[in-house]
């Protein structure tokens, strides 16, 4: 026992005094350990065991103070009023913070835990025929594992020391019988302990995590920093192309409808006569042109039937160079609908004069430029930024993103519908000469608006979290109605209704 | 010896081993427990006791072997109140010596 621990106990017995002749009874002893280390060159363990223990020296004190301790009621016997102000701060605790931070917690670590199983995805790496990268990448998913265990662990340590603080505070708040047994009962719930007790564990645990660090530390740099780049390696994949030809007339109307999963998507003019399109690929996956000659229409279907996520080589080789989907048009057809749904991917459609154009992206940019469109143009993207520029229509520009910016330059549209919620709206030269009657409505939740140069007859501008800013070149310009809406910004500008 | 009869005379004790120079109190435990077997835990209280009720002063010492100590000097007030005491014990001692030899106090 140290002089230190010593002190405490003795303090802690002591806790009927009165603070002052606690004080001072310490202070004898605090006195009596310089007697024996300064002066007689004693340890302060060897006091120590010249001393009685605390716990007798304080039932001495007491009872020369007239305390018999056979008589003392319990700390917890003494504490047993319940306080009704304690109470309600305790139910206020459980209802706003404990009800959602207990379970926040817990389920942290346990989906922690749960990831771990995905090693079994690792593992195959160096099973059967392996390169050297994949030696590297096994090294490196091996020490990231073991390094999420230790995460997982000390997160599910952080919640249950939480829950044991919360529970000790609810005894104590309704002063439960026998809280004291409890709480030493509960103080030995820990995933630590475990490493705290054994000293042999506790090495293994340093040196795991030691090594780990150092490992990813190694293999990172060969893999992704060094000359060889061995993760890039895997993506040199080698890739089919595969290529189809429609016959198509001059002046001719085309329709495209393409329902598709995972690849890079271009639509572009040519000078060939017939329409023109290249897929490139990987692996085999479930890719269909269905042409139905009488009304001009090509289906294309891409299906990828199992995206294997244990499969590193796939996901490499999708990261360094994605699949891809180029449709040549010759410049002497036109489109009656262009109809797009793509999973993930970027979609680029250029230089085309379309009826009506509808695209569908989850994950991946868009950008639309040198577009005619005499009908709706409808583009919804959930994760990626809408690129429009130099187009013209007769109709409505109706463009949607969640999360991703939306970026329109040098059009003129008859009424634009912009709506993003994380995300800014940049217009710049809108509808230099067109205004008469052309509505904008842009709203965003969480970004600025940006307008310039934009003589729209209408404007209506809405953001929760950001600034709006509208500047026209020419000043002259007066708008019908000008709408400006921020929560938590502001608003410059020089034009007016 | 029982503890019951040592604590009666543990303050006249005490205050006579302050009496013959100022002492610290590890120095006046010692000093007991040369004669009698006694608890080092029982000193304090006592001494804390004595300043309190105004028998003794107590001043710190410094010192070239270690830090200052807290030592214990007799007031006035101490000294008399070890003058009563000690006339207390001296006729004490006589009446318990008469009657446990079955004598007749007279």
């Amino acid at each position: 026992m140290s002089k230190k621990e010593f002190l405490q106990r003795l303090s802690q017995g002591l806790d009927l005094l009165d603070e002052i002749e606690k004080r001072e009874i310490i202070g004898f002893y605090e006195e009596r350990f310089h007697s024996g280390t300064a002066y007689e060159g004693k340890t302060e363990e060897e006091v120590v065991s010249e001393l009685e223990s605390p716990e007798t020296i304080a039932r001495n004190v007491l009872e020369e103070y007239g305390i018999n301790p056979k008589y003392i009621k319990t700390k917890e016997q003494r504490y047993s009023h319940i306080d009704s102000g304690q109470v309600v701060g305790v139910a206020l605790f459980d209802v706003f913070i404990a009800s959602w931070l207990i379970p926040a917690v817990v389920s942290i670590s346990f989906a922690l835990f749960v990831s771990l199983f995905s090693y079994v995805g690792v593992v195959p790496l160096i099973l059967g025929e392996h390169t050297i990268a994949d030696q590297y990448l096994f090294a490196f998913l091996t020490a990231g594992y073991v390094l999420l265990f230790f995460i997982a662990l000390a997160i599910l340590d952080l919640s249950i020391g939480l829950i044991k603080r919360i529970l000790i505070w609810h005894m104590n708040a309704f002063k439960l019988k026998n809280r004291d047994k409890w709480i030493k009962k509960m103080s030995k719930v820990s995933m630590d302990r475990v490493f705290r007790t054994s000293g042999t564990v506790k090495f293994f645990k340093s040196i795991l995590i030691i090594g780990s660090i150092v490992t990813i530390g190694f293999t990172g740099y060969r893999l992704f920093l060094s000359e060889q780049q061995y993760f890039s390696t895997y993506a040199n994949v080698e890739k089919t192309t595969e290529t189809y030809s429609f016959e198509a007339e001059d002046a001719s109307i085309w329709s495209i409808v393409a329902e598709l999963d995972s690849l890079d998507v271009r639509i572009v003019p040519s000078d060939r006569e017939d329409i023109y399109i290249s897929h490139t690929y990987t692996d085999k996956e479930d890719f269909e042109i269905v042409h139905d000659e009488g009304a001009n229409l090509l289906t294309i279907t891409q299906e990828i039937e199992v995206f294997n996520f244990f499969n590193f080589r796939e996901i490499a080789s999708w990261f360094m160079s994605p699949d891809e989907l180029i449709i040549e048009v010759p410049n002497t057809i036109e489109f009656d609908t262009l109809d797009l749904s793509l999973m993930n991917g970027e979609l680029d459609v250029s230089e085309l004069s379309i009826d009506s154009l509808n695209i569908d992206v989850a994950n991946g940019k868009v950008v639309l430029e040198e577009l005619i469109l005499s009908d709706l143009m409808e583009v919804e993207v959930i994760n990626g930024t809408i690129y429009l520029y130099d187009s013209i229509s007769t109709n409505t520009a109706d463009l949607t993103t969640v999360n991703g910016n939306l970026i329109v330059k040098n059009v003129a549209f008859n009424q634009y519908i912009l709506r993003t919620e994380n995300g800014k709206i940049d217009l710049l030269d809108l509808n230099s000469d067109l205004y008469d009657g052309v509505r904008l409505n842009a709203k965003t939740t969480n970004g600025g608006i940006d307008l310039e140069n934009v003589y729209v007859a209408d404007v209506s501008l809405e953001t929760t979290n950001g600034s709006i800013e509208y500047d026209n070149e020419d000043t002259s310009f007066i708008l019908d109605d000008l709408d400006v809406n921020t929560v938590n910004g502001s608003y410059v500008g020089n034009v007016s209704d | 010896m029982s503890t019951q009869l040592k604590k009666g005379v543990l303050d006249l004790v005490v205050l006579s081993k302050i009496e013959e120079k100022d002492r610290y109190g590890y120095d006046i435990f010692q000093e007991i427990s040369k004669h009698l077997v006694i608890s080092e835990s029982t000193i304090y209280p006592i001494l804390r006791k004595i300043v309190k009720e105004g028998l003794c002063k107590t001043y710190l010492k410094e010192s070239s072997e270690g830090p200052p100590r807290k030592y214990f000097k007799l007031t006035n007030k101490g000294k008399e109140k070890l003058m009563f005491l000690r006339q207390d014990w001296t006729k004490f001692q006589r009446v318990v010596n008469l009657m446990i030899r079955g004598e007749k106090y007279e």
